[in-house]
């Protein structure tokens, strides 16, 4: 499947909240979706889930326009943090109209599923807790097996040991069955794993598509004697800084070069890669 | 494989009966109870199916306007708007159908077996008999709550098809009002869409009076000169007028989140 965005723009009246976003998402991969509150990561996904159009710009899928085409929309699935306070039916029936119009989904995977995060088949939905309802949109996403599924921070709701679990569980039906997957969620520090390429957006701006791997050696964070890390990093652009006693962690924006690295190491200074939440946090700041 | 079309309209049609079983079974309850008591009391009573006949279309007005809200799961679903909105134009045609001969049926058997045990004088329907006194609001609220009727005594097919006609209309009035709601938001819906809504059922209302030679309200007096030929067609190309506009409505409608 191949995911391509060329020049989109979202307005809701006067306010905009995407800019010119051109980007191309294919494969068998997990793309992360970060962004603050706002950022307008929900709005880019309603528009590859034809929630919406775009108010201009262009998004095809497989080179098709998928807003109002039978066949691509059914290929996408777009779980959300839902509101079921008012849906009457249980986990059962909801399961059973995803099989009736979702050709791929495995029914036995999402008993397995249900039976993982302890969700009652038998209850109506409305009066599951908001984590046991998160719990079910990550079912009705895994189970749908749609070649591309987004998942916009259904996570939310859940408690730290069901996200564990999802997380072990998507990364195992990925394994066993590979599509293109989008998460957004500003949960960044535990879902960093998951990731092969992450986008970074802010203020419905793209600010970088990157593999995983070469956006984390953006930047370095430093551990080791305070005095001698304040002298390096003091022209250097800092993300992050943490000091205890004369131990100071300072990660900075920017590569290091070899002679650099050869200095501080020679210091006794610690190198490593900078975690995505902190340049996160640092890309994402506001003004 | 079933196509989508037809999954939607089979899904939506049964919730359409599950719905329409809950009402025609609490309508026949009360209208059992009511028949008890006017036989007991001397009075007449209404025919299960006139009762039917009036109720209905309030009943599948707001069913109409609750319909909206499969828009969203369908297409969560992977769902085209335009296969929600053909599944929904069949299932509704379909319920429409079947809702008057069930009716008749019901009525009939009703009247059978109640009178084995009960002298019930049935009431001759005054459904048409509207008394138009030139009360502009008065009038309207009478166009809006009583369709126009034929007796299945005199005309079985007519009163059923005249039955589903109506069931139709006033289940698309409640979608086209639903849909507006959706797409523009509750101040367009209440100050735009409702009186759009109102005036159609006035002016299918009005077609079908003069193609039923039935008394008009004064002010709908210019339709009295149209051939009944040109107004049944007339109230056949309103509905259709309506029908396109929830097409329009839903067509490119953002799903709520």
């Amino acid at each position: 499947m191949k995911i391509k965005a060329e020049n989109l723009c979202l307005a809701y009246g006067q306010q905009k909240v995407l800019h010119d976003l051109s980007f191309e998402l294919s494969g068998e991969k997990i793309y992360g979706l970060l962004g603050r509150n706002g950022a307008g990561k929900t709005s880019i996904l309603s528009i590859i889930a034809s929630f919406r159009e775009p108010s201009s710009g262009v998004l095809t899928i497989n080179g098709e326009v998928p807003f109002e085409n039978a066949r691509i929309m059914q290929q996408v699935a777009f779980l959300y943090d839902k509101d079921y306070s008012n849906n009457s039916q249980n986990a059962g029936e909801i399961l059973e109209d995803v099989e009736r119009y979702r050709p791929n989904f495995d029914k036995e995977y999402a008993m397995f599923l249900l039976e993982l995060f302890q969700i009652d088949m038998e209850k109506p939905v409305k009066q599951f807790s908001k984590g046991k309802q998160s719990a079910l949109n990550a079912v009705i996403g895994l189970a749908g097996r749609t070649p591309i599924t987004i998942f916009d921070e259904v996570y939310l709701g859940m408690d730290a040991p069901s996200r564990e679990k999802f997380y072990q569980a998507l990364l195992e039906e990925q394994e066993k069955h590979p599509r293109l997957m989008i998460l957004s969620t500003h949960l960044v520090s535990e879902m960093d794993h998951l990731f092969d390429e992450v986008l970074i957006l802010k203020q419905g701006r793209l600010l970088f598509q990157e593999d995983y791997e070469s956006l984390v050696s953006k930047g370095v964070t430093l551990t080791g004697n305070a005095k001698l890390i304040d002298e390096f990093v003091k022209h250097k652009e800092r993300i992050h800084e943490q000091q205890l006693g004369d131990t100071k962690r300072v990660t900075i924006y920017g590569r290091l070069n070899e002679k650099e690295k050869a200095s501080l190491i020679s210091q006794g200074i610690e190198i490593a890669s900078v975690s995505l939440q902190d340049l996160f946090i640092y890309l994402t700041e506001e003004e | 494989m079933k196509s989508n079309t037809f999954k939607v309209a089979e899904d939506l049609f049964w919730v359409l009966a599950m719905w329409a079983v809950w009402f025609l079974g609490i309508t026949l309850i009360i209208n059992i109870v009511k028949s008890i008591i006017g036989a007991i009391s001397s009075s007449e009573v209404d025919s299960f199916y006139n009762v039917v006949y009036v109720l209905g279309n309030i009943f599948i007005f707001i069913i109409g306007l609750l319909f909206i809200t499969f828009l969203s799961n369908l297409v969560e679903n992977g769902v085209t708007r335009k296969d929600y909105f053909i599944g929904v134009l069949f299932s509704s045609a379909a319920i429409s159908i079947i809702i008057p001969p069930i009716s008749w049926v019901i009525s009939t058997i009703e009247k059978y077996i109640l009178g084995l045990f009960l002298d019930i004088s049935y009431a001759e329907s005054s459904i048409n008999s509207l008394d138009f006194d030139g009360n502009f609001i008065g009038d309207l609220i009478q166009l809006l709550i009583a369709a126009p009727y034929t007796s299945p005594d005199s005309n079985l097919i007519l009163s059923f098809a005249l039955f589903s006609f109506n069931l139709f209309v006033y289940f698309t009035l409640g979608l086209f009002i639903g849909s507006g709601f959706y797409r523009f938001g509750g101040t367009i819906g209440m100050f735009v869409l409702i009186p759009i809504a109102i005036l159609f059922n006035v002016i299918i209302d009005a077609f079908l009076r003069k193609t039923l030679d039935l008394p008009l309200v004064s002010w709908l007096a210019m339709v009295d000169n149209m051939p009944m030929g040109i107004a049944f067609s007339a109230a056949i190309a309103a509905t259709v007028i309506l029908l396109v506009a929830i097409r329009y409505l839903t067509r490119k409608v953002a799903i709520k989140l």
